[in-house]
């Protein structure tokens, strides 16, 4: 069967799987009754609620005509989470100046405009930038060096 | 008359030199955020919320009052010189803001702009020192029943402003109630949906999920829009000051937007966007001559302009009169003041009286500062958005990440963020748009609390929500708003207002 709508389908499907997730989840919680609710009863409820609305979405898009799934861009997206992400792990274990530092590097790998010279430039500045207001200024207690 | 003895007692709190100074710093930071394209008031309320941590809770109120103020009018600046809208609320003023630029009146349009908002402001302020005294009294009534359905009432409103399809806005709010349920659950000492991360027990980190949504996805959706080159409109500036017959011409749209915007920031899901939405539909249709709308005509700014800024003060008084937010940016108030140990609710008033009103006199001092500041400014501002695109966005990414990371000091939060990008742009791009999620998530645990003591008072039986008046009240004005967009005729006519 052809998909008529696939931006509506999948949206859907995406809200139908984490509304049954959430059933699944709840049944290791105690359910209770309407007048002494247990942990699971109005996640059960709403979970059920996402569910079916996921499929007012997922079943007519079968049949009315919709949009196509969206063009996703994945140099952008994977570079700007993946730098998030280094900077979380660098952050624990080599300070916050290197963090920062690696947060700007990858990061810029999302625009291919920036120069590499650029990037470089920009890392430098936002490091002592940010340092500069949120440990001088603020007097945030961040780790600035690795801790070894 | 007490408000005269309340508002006193707000001035003398919000007067301080060292309140005053917090007030200055937020609105010019908030303007600084504000003003970088594709950063709205949510993004850049959640990015600075940690500077307010170590303050007392007034300060700190007022200072994240300010930030919100000043990043409001940012996007605004932003929206009239290069034609990208900070937040929706600003959508609008594109429309003429920009045209006036390209016709070389850029420094008019920002005036009106920031004269428009004080005007608004300042009428604003008043009412809600005038409306939030009384809607607390009748708050404290409120029954647990009345409270679930208010919220119920509050979260259809967010759905049907939300732009595209209804039901993804309405999945976007169940599946931000259920978030909001992740971790601890207070009654019955469960730890629950935690899914085996430990560091979700104490719940979803609201502001990383905001920062995600609102500040990282929308970088990364900018960064899809390579090649398409922004002009802006900065050689031209000119005199800021709108001339005398500028004046003239705006004056009652100025008074326009601001009734316009008072009343309907105070509704909940209202706000800015809505507010500057109607104002520029109403003045199409009743300024004379019309011809010049779309084409940069200066009233096309000053109604919008005013609406938005009476509206976001205004959706204050929910907040704090009721303790339920209208809108993203008053759900991340309600989080700074639980951060802060305050309970949002009617008894603020009572029991906190001198924060309540504080807040309230700040507003007024913040518009007044956001005049002084954004006048003799302006060129500074310009000068930041003359800033490429690619040299602007690593250091948006760092402070969101630093404002994410200094909440809770925990780099678990930023993994968070990584999510919560991720899904969020995803989510955009599908089209379901972010705020009902958000107002989802800060409500989840209040609305499971209040139905859980509403049945527990009635053993359980449901009917309890359509006995007591006032929440059969709120049930039936949802039901009416879902069915008012059910309606045909009436939808299109919102898809019309809100496509515009």
């Amino acid at each position: 069967m052809r998909i008529r709508s696939q931006s509506d389908f999948w949206c859907g499907l995406l809200f139908v799987a984490i509304g049954a997730t959430v059933l699944v989840a709840a049944g290791q919680y105690r359910l209770g009754t309407a007048a002494r609710m247990g942990p699971a009863y109005f996640p059960t409820l709403l979970g059920g609620l996402l569910l079916f609305l996921g499929l007012t979405l997922t079943i007519p898009a079968l049949f009315k005509d919709g949009e196509k799934f969206p063009r996703l861009h994945w140099r952008p997206l994977a570079m700007v989470l993946l730098s998030i992400a280094a900077f979380g792990v660098t952050l624990e274990y080599l300070g916050f100046a290197i963090a920062v530092a690696v947060l700007v590097v990858i990061g810029g790998l999302a625009d291919p405009d920036l120069r590499p010279i650029e990037a470089a430039g920009l890392a430098v500045f936002l490091v002592l930038f940010s340092i500069g207001i949120f440990v001088g200024l603020l007097g945030l207690p961040l780790n600035l060096w690795p801790s070894f | 008359m007490d408000i005269v003895a309340n508002l006193a007692l707000g001035f003398g709190v919000a007067v301080s030199l060292k309140n005053l100074l917090y007030c200055f710093f937020g609105v010019f930071l908030g303007t600084l955020i504000g003003v970088l394209p594709g950063i709205g008031p949510v993004a850049t309320v959640a990015m600075l919320l940690p500077l307010t941590f170590n303050l007392d809770p007034a300060a700190a109120m007022i200072m994240l009052a300010g930030i919100y103020y000043g990043a409001q009018y940012g996007g605004s600046t932003t929206a009239i010189l290069v034609n990208i809208p900070g937040e929706s609320s600003s959508v609008i003023t594109t429309l003429d803001g920009y045209q006036m630029a390209r016709q070389g009146r850029a420094g008019p349009a920002l005036g009106i702009a920031a004269i428009g908002s004080f005007v608004a402001g300042s009428v604003a302020t008043l009412v809600v020192a005038l409306f939030s005294p009384p809607l607390a009294e009748i708050a404290l009534k409120f029954q647990p029943a009345d409270y679930f359905s208010l919220m119920v009432f509050g979260l259809v409103g967010a759905v049907v402003l939300a732009r595209g399809s209804l039901r993804k806005a309405i999945a976007m709010v169940v599946l931000g109630l259920m978030l909001g349920l992740i971790g601890f659950d207070v009654n019955s000492g469960v730890i629950r949906f935690t899914f085996g991360i430990p560091a979700l027990a104490e719940g979803i980190s609201f502001v990383a999920l905001a920062m995600g949504m609102f500040g990282i996805a929308e970088v990364i959706t900018n960064l899809e829009q390579r090649g398409k080159n922004r002009e802006v409109f900065t050689s031209a500036l000119g005199s800021v000051l709108p001339s005398r017959d500028d004046l003239r011409r705006s004056s009652w749209s100025i008074v326009r937007g601001t009734v316009l915007g008072s009343v309907l920031g105070i509704l909940p899901g209202g706000g800015a966007l809505l507010a500057s939405f109607a104002a520029y539909t109403i003045e199409k249709k009743i300024a004379k001559p019309p011809r010049n709308f779309g084409d940069g005509d200066i009233r096309g700014v000053a109604a919008p302009e005013s609406a938005n800024n009476a509206g976001a003060q205004t959706s204050f008084i929910p907040m704090l009169t009721l303790g339920v937010p209208s809108n993203p940016t008053m759900a991340l108030m309600i989080g700074a003041l639980m951060i802060q140990g305050i309970q949002p609710g009617p008894q603020v008033m009572s029991q906190r009286p001198e924060l309540f009103w504080g807040i309230v006199a700040s507003m007024w001092i913040g518009n007044l500062f956001l005049l002084a500041l954004n006048l003799p400014m302006i060129g500074l501002w310009v000068r930041l958005l003359r800033v490429p695109y690619r040299l602007l966005f690593p250091a948006i990414l760092v402070f969101c990440c630093i404002g994410v990371f200094t909440i809770n000091n925990n780099a678990s939060d930023l993994f968070q963020l990584v999510v919560f990008s991720g899904l969020g742009y995803l989510l955009i791009k599908l089209g379901c748009e972010p705020a009902p999620l958000i107002l989802g998530l800060v409500l989840g645990p209040m609305m499971e609390e209040y139905l859980r003591r509403a049945l527990l008072i009635s053993l359980g039986d449901p009917i309890v929500l359509v006995t007591s008046p006032l929440s059969l009240a709120f049930l039936l004005a949802a039901a009416a708003l879902l069915a008012s967009i059910a309606v045909p005729l009436i939808r299109t006519k919102r898809e019309e207002a809100l496509k515009e």
